[in-house]
């Protein structure tokens, strides 16, 4: 069976495909705020990323000290395959449930 | 500054996810600040953001430990995280509602306790820690000159400041000023008294701070011959000038000299403290002896790579030297480098830093008693719970997450009160900092509340709960599951003697220590209802001297006293020769016997004389003021210098040292308290006067005074007092002000006049300084009254709760209802009387240790009566508290007081 998703974990998902090798916690906030009007907290970003990389969904690594960041690193985060097809799988589903509706 | 609560992040995160989330807060910290939001809204925001952070934590830990369900409240109530769960919260906030009493009373204590801690906290952390609003301005330093015999600051440092500037690598842009008080006229307009900085040309350059017009001063304007030059400020330019761009090169007069503008300092420009004009520092070393001249304060900015410490070290080489080439006068001295502010707000002595961090420590102790206070109310509802714990641990929930549960409930109910009073704290603080500086607070001080305020308070938060929440879990959890569990269908715990105690030991605690509390709170109070004794809204006064300060006043001022008498709207002039001063600090004073007035024995006649306040007036002072004689005479023209010292004393005085006899040709003189020093010449008292204030609660509490004439030739500052007509008092409001202070500048320009205001306003500030300190008082003596009362109630409500099934069984056995409700109060009353008996010798230990041991005691009437009244409140307190469960035990049934066992 394929991995359920969360509406949060699907907007992460999305957010994950659109930025690419740019995803972290602040630009994947940055990106929900621009495009969901949505105002997610650090700790829920943060608790989402690493409920999708305990099902294997995503990946990530910490990058090099930064200064502007008080000398820490980015934790870099990217889709998997198995990320992909979920994401893939939640969107078909909306869309074949969408297919059809009038006043959408 | 580190948030003090990122601790939290390492609960429940691993390394990476904790240093890129730091990382991501940081950046985000940096962008609102560099896009201008507030330092505060950005501390809370970073808060919010950490707060939020951790309870994800928290709950992600509870779903992993449950294999990833859901939890739900009654499962995470017990097994869930190992901290605190969402659903701790939600329980802590209905209890929030379902024990509205203990809510109201411990968020009031707890209220008053954080204001108080976070009050003084604000207070003294804004003193210690500035920040200098300039560039890289916590790099600018002052070098100051400490007497180490005296341990006092040396500003007569005129030779030291060119030494420094010339010798020091350590620190560079040594600059130095002075204040000068002078006359400033523009135009034809009126002239005001002003406060300039005389400044060194380079101290511009050190603040980094360039000129909104024109320019601002240059090396060559310090040259003698040099054309006066003046700087001002922006809020001068705005109000003086009608922010005219052509102000560059006008003329103004101050004293005899004109001086041109040549530049204007942008807005909040204010530097050195609180200055609006700036002129050229033209003090010539030649002129002054090593150790004299003006009084300078030396300040600069730290080299690239210097610190305090290396340029103390450096300075102390210099210092060194200096000593060696010039014993005489800078053996003693020794040079210290201190931050800048610290030198202004006069807190640059070593070790002064931890002596007021560790008053502030001590205050929050007052927070630590109040919070012991709402522990044993919670100490009392926790027993109520008890069936509810030994469910929880039943089910397997440990004692740390029974303990952490209790804890997260008390921070709830800690953290409203704890905002309401960092608000009230907020709002002492800056009150207490403006009233401290007046008008003319040093620009670098932030009246809104500083991140590490905020911090303190959430620190104090902590603490409060750990004691409110933790020490009655501890207590509550200690028993066994099986005694637990046993007691399941029972009522709860067993009355053990740890409750009489309990009880008892908060009845002596109030009785105790709360006496000392409410009187000095009273005393207070009584202080703050003081008030002059004349018509103090007919007076004004201002502060009149020279220039030079060191100038007799002498026939000028005379001539001003005579030009307002000739006004027709001044009823009376007069003047002090300053605000009156504790002449009797430190001495007794002692009366000479005479034949005919011998006191044998009287040892009121050596009466310690420390609240006595010497004055020294004009001869016409009191009769200006309208105190009527009571005894002898007032002043007379010859009486200033003349050899007899004579001097006229209060009713207040008579009656503290002579027990109202009569004291006219009495003399007496000041001795030192204790040690063998000189006493001063002996005063004859040649007058009695009415008070010149008066409280209507206690006349006792007035301080005595001792008038002493001087005259206009004998001091070189003055504190003038003009009463105006009654009928012009409403036109003071007005423009008769301005017109007085015009009139007096216009005698003689060399005389400076202070600001001139209503005496009532002077007199206020004092006033709202003791109502402050009431008030604090009063707050803290009502919420500890409270808790105390609150306290005794909860613990006898319980303990007599405990014994409603044993009400149940005797009267089912026959025993008339009487006789179990006398057994009831008979331990009621037991325990708080032990308790009284322990307060009371507690306080009267405290207040006077010696008669205490030596068996005897002695009490004072208004503490009896204090002692009796918190006495008389523990009693009602603890009998309402036993009435309730006593009348429900004698009516219970006796089959169910007995099916129960």
């Amino acid at each position: 069976m394929a991995d359920y998703l969360g509406e949060f974990e699907q907007l992460i998902l999305l957010a994950l495909a659109r930025l690419g090798e740019d995803a972290y916690g602040r630009t994947i906030r940055e990106i929900l705020r621009e495009r969901t009007k949505r105002r997610p907290s650090f700790g829920a970003i943060y608790s989402t990323l690493r409920r999708l990389e305990e099902k294997g969904l995503v990946r990530s690594f910490l990058g090099a000290p930064e200064a502007v960041r008080g000398g820490r690193g980015k934790k870099h985060v990217v889709l998997t395959a198995r990320g992909w097809a979920a994401l893939r799988e939640a969107h078909g589903a909306i869309a074949r449930m969408a297919e059809g509706v009038s006043g959408l | 500054m580190r948030h003090p609560l990122r601790f939290l992040l390492r609960f429940g995160r691993d390394e990476t996810d904790r240093v890129s989330l730091l990382g991501d807060i940081e950046e985000e910290r940096r962008e609102r600040i560099a896009r201008g939001c507030g330092r505060v809204s950005t501390f809370l925001w970073e808060t919010a953001e950490i707060i939020g952070a951790w309870a994800y934590s928290v709950r992600d830990a509870g779903r992993r430990r449950l294999g990833g369900a859901k939890n739900s409240p009654i499962v995470a109530g017990h097994t869930g995280s190992r901290f605190l769960s969402w659903a701790d919260l939600k329980l802590s906030i209905r209890l929030l509602f379902k024990y509205p009493g203990l809510t109201l009373v411990a968020s009031f204590g707890i209220a008053v306790g954080i204001a108080i801690s976070a009050g003084f906290f604000g207070f003294a952390y804004s003193a210690l820690y500035p920040t200098l609003p300039l560039d890289e301005g916590d790099r600018i330093v002052a070098l100051v000159n400490s007497n180490v015999a005296t341990n006092e600051e040396d500003r007569r440092v005129l030779h030291d400041f060119f030494t420094w500037r010339e010798q020091m690598t350590t620190v560079v842009e040594i600059g130095a000023f002075r204040n000068v008080d002078a006359n400033l006229q523009l135009g034809s307009g009126r002239a005001e008294s002003v406060r300039i900085a005389e400044m060194t040309a380079g101290t511009f350059r050190l603040a980094r701070v360039p000129p909104l017009h024109g320019r601002f001063l240059a090396p060559d304007d310090e040259r003698p011959d040099a054309h006066p030059v003046l700087v001002i400020g922006y809020d001068v330019w705005r109000l003086r000038f009608a922010q005219n761009p052509s102000v560059v090169g006008q003329q103004v007069r101050i004293g005899n000299t004109t001086h041109t503008v040549v530049g204007v300092m942008p807005e909040g420009f204010k530097f050195p403290v609180s200055h609006q004009y700036w002129m050229p520092f033209r003090v010539n070393p030649v002129a002054f002896e090593r150790g004299t001249g003006p009084e300078l304060f030396v300040f600069g900015r730290l080299a690239p790579g210097a610190t305090i410490a290396s340029a103390q070290r450096e300075l102390a080489v210099v210092g060194e030297r200096t000593a060696a080439a010039f014993p005489k006068t800078h053996a003693r001295l020794k040079p210290y480098v201190v931050k800048y502010t610290h030198s202004i707000t006069g807190i640059a002595e070593v070790g002064i830093e931890l002596a007021v961090l560790t008053v502030v420590l001590m205050i929050s102790l007052v927070l630590v008693v109040i919070a012991l206070n709402v522990a044993i109310l919670v100490y009392a509802r926790t027993a109520y719970r008890q069936r509810e714990i030994a469910i929880r641990t039943a089910l397997g929930a440990s004692r740390l997450r029974i303990v952490m549960q209790l804890f997260g409930e008390a921070l709830v109910l800690a953290l409203m009160p704890a905002a309401a009073g960092l608000a009230l704290a907020q709002y002492g603080a800056s009150l207490a900092l403006q009233i401290e500086f007046r008008g003319s607070s040093p620009f670098w001080l932030d009246y809104s509340v500083q991140p590490a305020t905020i911090g303190y308070v959430v620190v104090l938060v902590v603490v409060t709960a750990g004691i409110v929440g933790v020490l009655p879990a501890l207590q509550a959890t200690r028993r066994s599951i099986a005694g637990d569990v046993r007691q399941l269908g029972g009522t709860g715990l067993r009355l053990g003697r740890a409750w009489s105690v309990l009880i008892v030991a908060q009845v002596a605690i109030a009785v105790g220590l709360l006496p000392t509390v409410v009187l000095s709170g009273l005393t207070e109070l009584r202080h703050a209802l003081t008030r002059p004794a004349y018509p103090v809204e007919e007076f004004v006064s201002f502060e009149v001297t020279t220039e030079n300060r060191k100038v007799r006043l002498g026939h000028r001022l005379t001539e001003l006293k005579r030009r307002f008498q000739d006004d027709a709207e001044v009823a009376g002039v007069t003047f002090a020769g300053s605000l009156p001063g504790r002449g009797g600090a430190g001495r007794r004073v002692e009366f000479m016997r005479t034949a005919a007035a011998v006191v044998p024995g009287d040892n009121r006649a050596t009466a310690g004389a420390e609240g006595v306040r010497t004055f020294g007036i004009d001869t016409d002072y009191l009769m200006v003021h309208g105190r009527r004689i009571l005894a002898g005479r007032l002043f007379d023209a010859r009486d200033a210098g003349d050899a007899t010292n004579p001097v006229i004393v209060d009713r207040s005085f008579v009656r503290a040292f002579l027990n109202g006899e009569h004291a006219v040709g009495r003399r007496f003189r000041y001795v030192p308290a204790v040690g063998t020093g000189e006493p001063t010449a002996w005063y004859e008292i040649v007058g009695v006067v009415e008070n010149l204030s008066t409280n209507p609660l206690d006349p006792d509490i007035l301080p005595p005074f001792v008038f002493y004439p001087v005259a206009a030739e004998q001091i070189s500052a003055a504190l003038l007092r003009l009463r105006v007509r009654e009928s012009s008092v409403a036109r003071l409001e007005s423009d008769l002000l301005q017109r007085l202070h015009h009139l007096g500048t216009s005698v003689d320009p060399e005389l400076q006049l202070g600001e001139i205001r209503p005496s009532g306003v002077t007199d206020n500030i004092g006033a709202l300084k003791t109502r402050l300190l009431g008030l604090g008082l009063a707050l803290v003596m009502v919420s500890v009254l409270l808790l105390s009362a609150a306290g005794v109630y909860a613990l006898m409500s319980f303990a007599v709760a405990q014994r409603r099934r044993e009400i149940g069984i005797r009267t089912a056995l026959g025993a008339p209802p009487h006789r179990v409700l006398r057994s009831i109060f008979s331990r009621v009353a037991v325990q708080i009387g032990i308790g009284l008996l322990v307060g009371l010798a507690g306080s009267i230990a405290l207040e006077s240790p010696i008669e205490f041991a030596t068996g005897w005691i002695a009490l004072s009437g208004p503490r009896v009566i204090v002692i009796g009244a918190i006495a008389l409140m523990m009693l009602l307190a603890g009998f309402l508290a036993a009435f309730g469960p006593a009348r429900r035990g004698l009516r219970i049934q006796p089959v169910e007081a007995l099916r129960a066992d």
